[in-house]
């Protein structure tokens, strides 16, 4: 009797339920991690941000599901003999408050993201275009910038050297259009939600600080006929597990990330709704080659020889990723094969053996071992890794004081030239090899290691001037040099992880971990 | 008159003092809030730092942040000077700014817009179409851009965020007054019985375990948990209905584990930070009100004949709860630091949030700006309690008047 009349109560309580949910269908809860700082795409720097900057523009390209290339806001482009000139069709399309969407938008675009004015701080991402690194570094003048409006329909970008991964950083957001009449209208606060105006497929209608940012479905969107979804909710939740604690209540059909410390019992709770795909970039240990003993190729070498990764991602970092021997990650696409060194092959026991007569030859043993400082910055994660490679290291006569700092002070002694081995880590900026080996040639900010060879510059300094296959071969050979003289320890490469609920289709695996909302449907 | 006008003098010169403490360590602390797993090329940074007036040596930027700039002023190259309304040596408060104007041709002082300024003129002046740039200084009442955050100003998330956080910690300390004044009452008069160790013992579990533990804890047994057992108990009534898959695994969702939303969403981060507060409560009330009880004038209003209930009200409560009123001073405090952890927790939109990641991005705008509202908010409250506690015990008011 009793049980009946919970059964009848519980029912009601489930029709309501039933009836809620079935007025809200198209309606798609993002764990998107950070609290977003800015719609701007000019002011903007997390992947936080750009997630959600990229349901709101589009950009000359875009992206499709797969993370495939897609013309976007330009119906197609041509490029000149000499690599250098591009030259866009505009689509016909208008931003959100019914403007059309011109070349000129794009060229004020350019330049205002270059402006030192704007003080944008992914700027050098556009630095390809002829004239826009002395424009940004206040040298030079906006009217020397590259990018011009030949008319309505017809944008040309002059680079200055040939980069034929430029197509590919145009769906980027440091390329996306503004809205030239409306920055011109209201200024840095043209992108606050009362004020912006969009040429993607969702446009802001709320942003409650902390608790979430909604985006509804633009009508005025080009392809809105075939975008599914109403209305995105992103939720800005930092905490794994808080974030997994709502994934589980069903307030999330998609999370940021999955606490990465257990993930069998993630798969025994969620199964294929853990989605864990390789993600573009690599970790790895920075050596500083500007001071002995880490200007010898041969102790690099025998340093990164004795790093066992496949201890390391099996029994350190268990969140799925896979050991790299290469900088460039196995998930490049376009037919790039990443270079690992001779010694990747051999097994651990014998690279060990090896590593410890290098050592020896160079006068280091245990009675006698090499001191080396390892710096991370403070994270759990970047802790166990240095411990585990401080034991291995142990082996060869090496001797590891660990040091730790926040991420600021870490950087700091990077730039500084301040440490000896330092953790480190890469995510493309667009799935081009060049984007990490440019990491390792000189005058280039993020070569922590001041790592330096001429051969490697040559060969890197002569793809820019080629194209398809035979720019490819010439980047291979680069790489296999400096992975040869360990230039870096790559140690693992990234991955993303992510719960999907089944009913969402569309949420394509890619190694950019880009998911626009446009292609996202969800099934009952 | 004279005692409030004191207090409000030495209000201000704390919140200078913290101000620059603030100031100070967050700068000379290494990095900055542009730095970060991959930092902007040394040009970039450049930019950045020009732009959020850090280019300017300390004092000047310490003038910048508490009383703002003027305005800008085309210079004869054609570039921006920034002119600071407070005096400072030559080279101090002008700057050239790395930007064309974009006519060149503007000659006068581009005046910048505050939010009083607004407030103060919205009846005479329209002041929609001119808003060029915004920064006035906190005397003007503007805390300034967000370092990391690039287009939210430490104004909206002060806006935001302060009643986020009272939604929760005013219920959170309703309740452990609500709990913990009778459970000290009742302690007191079942004194050294198993009632009175059993109302200590829970008391204190509360305040001894840290809010990073609870809040996992609550989670577990009463947002997980118990919508599991309900799951259990009715999984086969849930799957006579022909549910959605998306239905179906967002469950009964009782009580939730985050998130603002509806009342229920804040019975746990009330519970988290109510009993944190609750063991000190009880204890204080316990003690205050076994000393009443002992003292001479219960027992004359028990001799009297006065029935339990009327002493209880009249004789012993009051002296109970004055060692709690002292407390919620610093029970304030409790709750606000508490805040920083339990909006982690339950990813609630609060002040306390805003500071803990201000504090580990280096944006020294949000930390300042937060630092001075929570400084504020204790010491206003502080003030409340003084004011209070001298309202319930007259021999305070009367010592105060002396002196």
């Amino acid at each position: 009797m009793t049980k009946i009349t919970l059964k009848s109560a519980l029912l009601a309580t489930t029709f309501v339920v039933s009836s809620s949910l079935a007025l809200a269908q198209n309606v798609f809860n993002v764990g998107n991690g950070g609290e977003p700082g800015s719609l701007d795409p000019h002011a903007i720097s997390g992947t936080w941000e750009s997630s959600i900057a990229r349901d709101q523009f589009v950009g000359l390209y875009t992206e499709a599901a797969d993370g495939s290339l897609l013309p976007g806001a330009a119906t197609g482009h041509t490029v000149s003999d000499d690599g250098l000139v591009y030259t866009f069709n505009i689509r016909n399309h208008s931003w959100s408050d019914g403007t059309p969407v011109t070349a000129h938008d794009f060229e004020f675009a350019f330049k205002r993201i270059l402006d030192p004015a704007t003080a944008a701080s992914y700027a050098y991402l556009m630095h390809i275009i002829d004239g826009a690194e002395a424009f940004n570094g206040g040298d030079g003048s906006a009217d020397d910038v590259g990018v011009r409006a030949v008319d309505d329909n017809t944008l040309e970008v002059t680079l200055a050297n040939p980069a034929p991964y430029f197509i590919a950083q145009t769906t980027h957001n440091t390329a996306y259009p503004v809205p030239k009449h409306a920055v011109e209208q209201y200024g840095a606060d043209w992108a606050r939600p009362e004020n912006i105006v969009v040429n993607g497929a969702f446009k802001v209608s709320e942003w409650n600080i902390g608790d979430r940012l909604t985006v509804l479905k633009n009508d005025s969107f080009y392809d809105a006929a075939n975008v599914s979804l109403d209305q995105v909710n992103f939720y800005p939740i930092d905490d794994v597990n808080t974030e997994l604690n709502l994934y589980r209540e069903g307030e999330l059909d998609v999370t940021s990330t999955v606490p990465a410390d257990d993930i069998a019992a993630m798969r025994d709770e969620f199964g294929n709704e853990v989605m864990i795909t390789p993600y573009g970039g690599t970790y790895y240990y920075a050596f500083n080659t500007t001071i002995e003993p880490f200007n010898d190729p041969a102790i690099r070498s025998a340093l990164s020889m004795a790093i066992d990764r496949d201890f390391i991602t099996e029994n350190v970092n268990t969140s799925g990723v896979d050991a790299a021997y290469s900088f460039v990650p196995t998930s490049i696409p376009g037919g790039y094969s990443p270079q690992q060194p001779s010694w990747a092959f051999m097994s651990y026991g014998v690279r060990v053996a090896k590593a410890k007569s290098i050592m020896e030859d160079a006068g280091y043993s245990a009675d006698n071992p090499l001191s080396v400082v390892l710096s991370y910055n403070t994270s759990e994660g970047h802790k166990n890794v240095a411990l585990a490679v401080s034991d291995m290291w142990a082996e060869i006569g090496v001797e590891v004081e660990l040091y730790n700092s926040d991420v600021s002070s870490h950087y700091d002694a990077r730039q500084a030239q301040d440490v000896q081995v330092g953790r480190a880590g890469w995510i493309w900026d667009y799935a081009d090899a060049e984007n990490l080996l440019a990491l390792m040639t000189e005058g280039v900010p993020y070569n922590y290691g001041k790592y330096m060879n001429p051969e490697f510059e040559a060969l890197m300094d002569a793809s820019y001037l080629q194209s398809g296959a035979e720019r490819i071969a010439t980047l291979e050979a680069a790489e296999a040099i400096a992975m040869e003289e360990a230039a870096l320890a790559p140690i693992y490469y990234y991955n993303s992880l992510h719960l999907v609920a089944d009913y969402v289709e569309g949420y394509v695996a890619n190694g950019d971990d880009r998911h626009p909302s446009r292609w996202i449907t969800l099934s009952d | 008159m004279g005692f409030a006008f004191q207090r409000f003098l030495q209000m201000l010169l704390l919140v200078v003092i913290a101000l620059l403490a603030v100031f100070l360590t967050q700068r000379l602390a290494p990095g900055g809030p542009f730095d970060g797993e991959r930092p902007p090329p040394a040009r970039i940074l450049e930019n950045l730092r020009a732009y959020y007036d850090m280019d300017l040596s300390m004092p000047a930027q310490f003038n910048a942040y508490l009383f703002g700039m003027a305005g800008r002023e085309i210079n004869d190259q054609g570039k921006f000077d920034k002119v600071y309304w407070l005096s400072l040596p030559e080279d101090l408060q002008r700057v050239t700014v790395g930007s064309q104007a974009e006519d060149g041709s503007g000659e006068s002082l581009v005046q910048a817009w505050c939010p009083w300024d607004e407030w103060l003129t919205s009846f005479f002046v329209d002041r929609e179409d001119e808003r060029p740039f915004r920064k006035c200084g906190i005397v003007r009442g503007d805390f300034g851009l967000s370092m990391v955050r690039r287009s939210v100003y430490v104004n909206d998330y002060v806006r935001e965020g302060v009643p986020a956080t009272l939604r929760y910690a005013i219920p959170s300390l309703l309740f452990a007054l609500g709990l913990g004044i009778p459970m000290g009452l009742y302690a007191a008069y079942n004194k050294d019985k198993a009632a009175d160790v059993a109302m200590v013992s829970v008391g204190m579990f509360g305040t001894v375990v840290p809010n990073l533990v609870m809040a996992p804890l609550v989670v577990l047994l009463f947002a997980i948990g118990l919508d599991n057992l309900l799951h259990w108990l009715f999984v086969d009534t849930l799957e006579w209905i022909e549910l959605t898959r998306r239905q179906k695994r967002s469950g009964l969702n009782w009580i939730p584990s985050g998130r603002p939303g509806g009342i229920m969403h804040y019975v746990l981060p009330t519970i988290v930070l109510g009993t944190a507060i609750l063991g000190r409560i009880v204890r204080l009330t316990r003690a205050g009100a076994l000393e009443a009880l002992n003292s001479n004038y219960v027992r004359t209003a028990r001799a009297k004949g006065l029935p339990g209930r009327i002493i209880l009200f009249r004789h012993v409560f009051k002296p109970a709860i004055l060692p709690v009123v002292t407390y919620l001073g610093p029970v304030a405090a409790a709750i606000l630091t508490g805040s920083l952890i339990v909006e982690q927790a339950f990813a609630l939109p609060g002040l306390g949030r805003q500071f803990v990641t201000a504090a580990t991005d280096r944006d020294y705008s949000l930390l300042m700006g937060t630092t001075v509202i929570l400084l504020l908010a204790i010491i206003f409250l502080n003030f409340l309690v003084d004011l209070t506690y001298s309202w319930l015990d007259p021999r305070i008011r009367r010592s105060g008047s002396n002196s």
